[in-house]
């Protein structure tokens, strides 16, 4: 595997596995209790960005050393994969602010404004993982 | 030649010049020229194209 199509898949995995947490511990508990959750949440998306980057960065380095001829080099097909890989995504992302606009418009919690836009932005990088993973394996 | 060598001589990855070979990419016409140039040929003479 070529650095970059390494650095996706452990993007991917970093991205389903950190806000999958997330989602799974605040919204789970959110049906049952919005208001003590309320300032809650914020911080625990602040926790999970920080905590994302922080392993991002971290799993990057460990990739560079581990291979260090190949560390960061970016060719044509890289590119090529990642502009198609980020143009499906980007319909998922247009699905997910739709649904932030809906919530805003009939004004529902902010709450769920939040974390439905937060939604669409963390489907719209899986689906773009997974479309550049593919095309890394089957070809583009 | 290795695949190494012929990635590094025309800017790609040693990996995407795998995948030229297996047919899974196709190379941009920059890319096709510098491969015929490394090999003194030209561009008909290193790849091929299915006739219909």
């Amino acid at each position: 595997m070529s650095f970059q199509e390494k650095s996706t898949w452990v993007m991917l995995l970093l991205v389903i596995l950190v806000y999958g947490t997330y989602f799974v511990v605040v919204v789970g508990d959110a049906a049952a209790i919005p208001e003590v959750l309320d300032i809650a949440y914020r911080g625990m998306m602040l926790a999970t960005v920080v905590v994302l980057t922080v392993l991002a960065a971290g799993t990057h380095i460990v990739l560079a050393i581990a291979s260090p001829r190949e560390a960061d080099k970016t060719d044509e097909r890289d590119r090529e994969i990642n502009r198609f890989g980020e143009y499906v995504g980007g319909f998922v992302l247009a699905v997910g602010v739709l649904v932030g606009l809906g919530l805003a418009i009939f004004e529902i919690d902010h709450f769920w404004i939040a974390n439905a836009l937060l939604a669409g932005l963390v489907l719209s990088e899986v689906v773009a993982g997974l479309t550049k993973v593919v095309l890394y394996r089957r070809g583009i | 030649m290795t695949q190494a060598d012929l990635a590094d001589r025309i800017g790609v990855t040693r990996q995407t010049v795998i995948a030229i070979e297996q047919g899974r990419y196709s190379p941009s016409l920059e890319v096709a020229f510098k491969i015929a140039r490394v090999f003194g040929r030209s561009v008909d003479d290193v790849f091929g194209y299915p006739p219909d």
